[in-house]
């Protein structure tokens, strides 16, 4: 019977391997995070990162730089284009398009950018360790990281509370070559063989200004390549869940 | 008649030369009490302000100026270019990153030392000076020739000449190609041992002998210049060390607060690291070779200000205010506390010491409460170099959320009594302290009050939304 059903078998096993898009989502928020509350209709997003990091021998830096800059561009982009599909304007602050009146630029928003990344650095959501569940994926909070109130003056000046730091990091890893997937199916393994193992990590910070206080963070692992098809949709689930 | 006629210019040239004295007499005594009043009761932190110079935001998609000046060195076309890529990127990151002041009062003035001191060399005009607000006492130079001097410096150093000779260190990099070419020696395998140990043998020998290069060419350079090159060991001294460290024994003399005891010698050194210590004590070992070098090759001249006294004494005082400022930008709260209370010294009616102080105990106890304290002395361990500043860090590791309480409810009563009508920062800090330790409610009355006397506050809006909350 075993015998009978071995390509069965193999082809399940096969499947397995290769169900390759695996990942990790977390989602922490403070309490009353919900657009139809808070009423979330624009966020600024400021200057989106994409970065290319590589562990493997090849450390092409001239064409990795390049790469990334011009991947930037896309998920530029992208985030525009997923968030209104989910209703919201996404004010994109882009440093590529900078021009010499965009003074706001250095004295505003990579002062507020810098804030958000250092707080959500080294601060945590109030109340985590009372937490039962640490593994759950949607956390709810009584208090986000606080930032400086001194940055509260930007709701007026640019129409929302809502002020958001995202961007991509991909990792290039060494390819373990799985001598089980080449023994099993060859035509995948060889495959595998030269494709390069990637992570590709998704985050958005929110911050409100108004509150002084990281409303939202969200960090999105998947093991796959920072595609246009793989960032669309990691990015359409970010805001779908922002905008719920 | 003669005779006359030049007794005449002489008592003339007399009363014309003393008179110009008495004027520079005048002047100086002018600019030195303008320069103590003008930070005697408060300081207003540099803002970025006006159009934004280009190499701010200029894109990388074209050719870059290290393409230009970089020669064969035996490289690859593709070693180059990365290397080029590297640096173009790593500088627009820092440029856009806010890390740089522009259209401020620093920049022009180092300028001007740096182009007394690249008169005449060939690569001269290809050297960009820019301030940042790093706090490190130090300097940096890239193949393009951007110079990126550290506020952290200006703010340390005693006059021009001393300036003058990091600048000139750094210049010397530039005209020997030492970042290539150390770029160069990474990329080759022959220059990589076997052993971890002699590899970093190896590395701090050539970086060390790259050093006293490039000390030897900057003596020349000041010599050339007309400033006096043996400051440069002084300057090095400076670099090192934190003169202005008090050696104070306890937290509750530094706040004028009885009753809190802090870590001991030992103790500090433990908590800080001993690893880190060491690798300390053999930085500015190495520090010690070159500056015995200097001290024996250095030549003494007039010049210990050729641009400027008066200005450099105003911009020193300006970096001390804008350390403090940056400390706090980077969450580093103890180093904004200590460098606060020690400048407090000078400028005991300072109202911006005063909030700052009271700022960083805020913060410092919003932390303790959130449970975050030890990541955020960890994050800053690096400028915990002092022995003063290491114990300090330590205490704060140490004591209990009550005590710190205590310290900072009394030292933010009592200047809240004074200020908190006219300094912005302690009456939100007062807000925010009573929202934390009471609640919103009893907070909202502080939130009122903040309200009332600094409708433009940059808080407002944060004042409000406490309130109707």
């Amino acid at each position: 019977m075993i015998f009978k059903n071995i390509h069965t078998i193999i082809l399940l096993l096969t499947l397995f391997s290769l169900g390759a898009c695996q990942g990790a989502l977390q989602v922490d928020r403070v309490r009353d995070f919900k657009s139809k509350k808070t009423n979330i209709q624009k966020i600024v997003c400021i200057d989106p990162d994409f970065e290319l990091l590589t562990t493997t021998g090849n450390k092409k830096t001239e064409r990795r730089y390049r790469r990334a800059s011009a991947k930037e561009i896309q998920l530029n982009n992208i985030l525009v284009r997923n968030a209104q599909k989910n209703n919201l304007t996404l004010e994109l602050v882009d440093t590529e398009r900078l021009l010499p009146s965009n003074v706001e630029y250095f004295s505003q928003l990579a002062p507020l950018k810098r804030e958000i990344l250092q707080v959500s650095f080294l601060q945590d959501f109030v109340n985590r360790k009372k937490r039962k569940n640490q593994q759950k994926v949607f956390n709810r909070y009584e208090d986000g990281p606080a930032i400086g109130s001194h940055f509260s003056y930007l709701a007026d000046e640019y129409g929302t509370r809502y002020f958001s730091v995202q961007g991509i990091t991909t990792h290039r890893k060494p390819n373990n070559k799985q001598l089980v997937l080449l023994l099993t199916s060859p035509p995948f393994g060889v495959a595998n063989l030269f494709s390069p193992e990637v992570d590709t990590y998704y985050y958005t910070i929110i911050a409100d200004v108004v509150r002084a206080e990281i409303v939202y963070r969200e960090i999105r692992r998947v093991d796959a390549p920072a595609s246009d098809t793989n960032l669309n949709a990691l990015v359409y689930d970010s805001f779908n869940i922002i905008s719920q | 008649m003669k005779n006359k006629k030049l007794t005449i210019s002489k008592l003339f040239y007399f009363f014309y030369l003393n008179l110009r004295l008495k004027f520079a007499l005048f002047a100086c005594l002018l600019s030195c009490t303008v320069l103590s009043a003008q930070f005697e009761t408060d300081y207003t932190p540099i803002e970025i302000s006006g159009e934004i110079p280009p190499r701010f935001y200029h894109s990388l998609k074209g050719k870059t100026q290290i393409d230009i000046v970089l020669e064969d060195e035996g490289m690859s076309r593709r070693n180059r270019k990365d290397f080029s890529t590297k640096t173009s990127f790593t500088l627009r990151e820092i440029f856009l990153s806010g890390s740089i002041y522009y259209n401020d009062p620093c920049t022009p003035y180092v300028r001007e030392v740096t182009k007394k001191l690249t008169a005449g060399l060939p690569n001269g005009e290809n050297v960009s000076v820019f301030v940042s607000r790093f706090v490190s006492p130090n300097a940096a130079i890239w193949q393009d020739g951007t110079l990126i001097v550290n506020i952290g410096l200006l703010a340390r150093l005693e006059n021009e000449a001393q300036l003058a000779f990091v600048i000139a260190h750094e210049i010397s990099h530039y005209e020997s190609k030492h970042p290539f070419l150390k770029y160069v020696r990474k990329q080759k395998p022959a220059n990589i041992q076997k052993r971890a140990l002699d590899n970093l043998k190896a590395n701090v020998a050539y970086t060390q002998q790259n050093e006293i290069e490039a000390d030897a060419f900057a003596l020349e350079l000041l010599n050339r210049a007309g400033y006096d090159s043996r400051v440069g060991a002084r300057a090095i001294e400076l670099m090192m060390n934190d003169e202005t460290a008090g050696g104070i024994k306890d937290v509750g003399a530094l706040l004028d607060i009885p009753g809190t005891d802090w870590c001991a010698d030992l103790e500090a050194r433990m908590y800080m690291g001993q690893e880190r210590h060491e690798a300390h004590h053999f930085a500015r070992a190495m520090l010690q070779q070159r500056r015995a070098k200097i001290d024996m090759d250095g030549t003494s001249n007039e010049g210990l200000f050729l641009v400027s006294e008066s200005d450099f004494a105003r911009i020193s005082s300006m970096a001390k205010f804008e350390v403090i400022e940056n400390h706090s930008l980077e969450a580093d709260y103890v180093s904004a506390l200590y460098q606060s209370i020690m400048l407090q010294k000078i400028y005991p009616e300072n109202q911006y010491l005063q909030g700052k102080i009271v700022e960083s105990l805020f913060q410092l106890y919003l932390y303790k409460k959130r449970d975050e304290m030890r990541r955020l002395l960890e994050t800053n361990q690096e400028n915990y170099l002092t022995t003063d500043l290491s114990r300090l860090s330590c205490f704060m590791n140490k004591v209990d959320e009550s005590t710190l309480k205590r310290i900072t409810a009394i030292y933010l009563k009592r200047q809240y009594e004074r200020y908190g009508s006219e300094q912005e920062t302690i009456a939100i800090t007062a807000a925010k302290y009573t929202k934390l330790v009471s609640g919103r409610a009893a907070a909202k009355e502080h939130f009122e009050h903040y309200i009332k006397h600094f409708p433009y506050g940059k808080h407002y809006l944060y004042a409000e939304q406490m309130i109707n909350d």
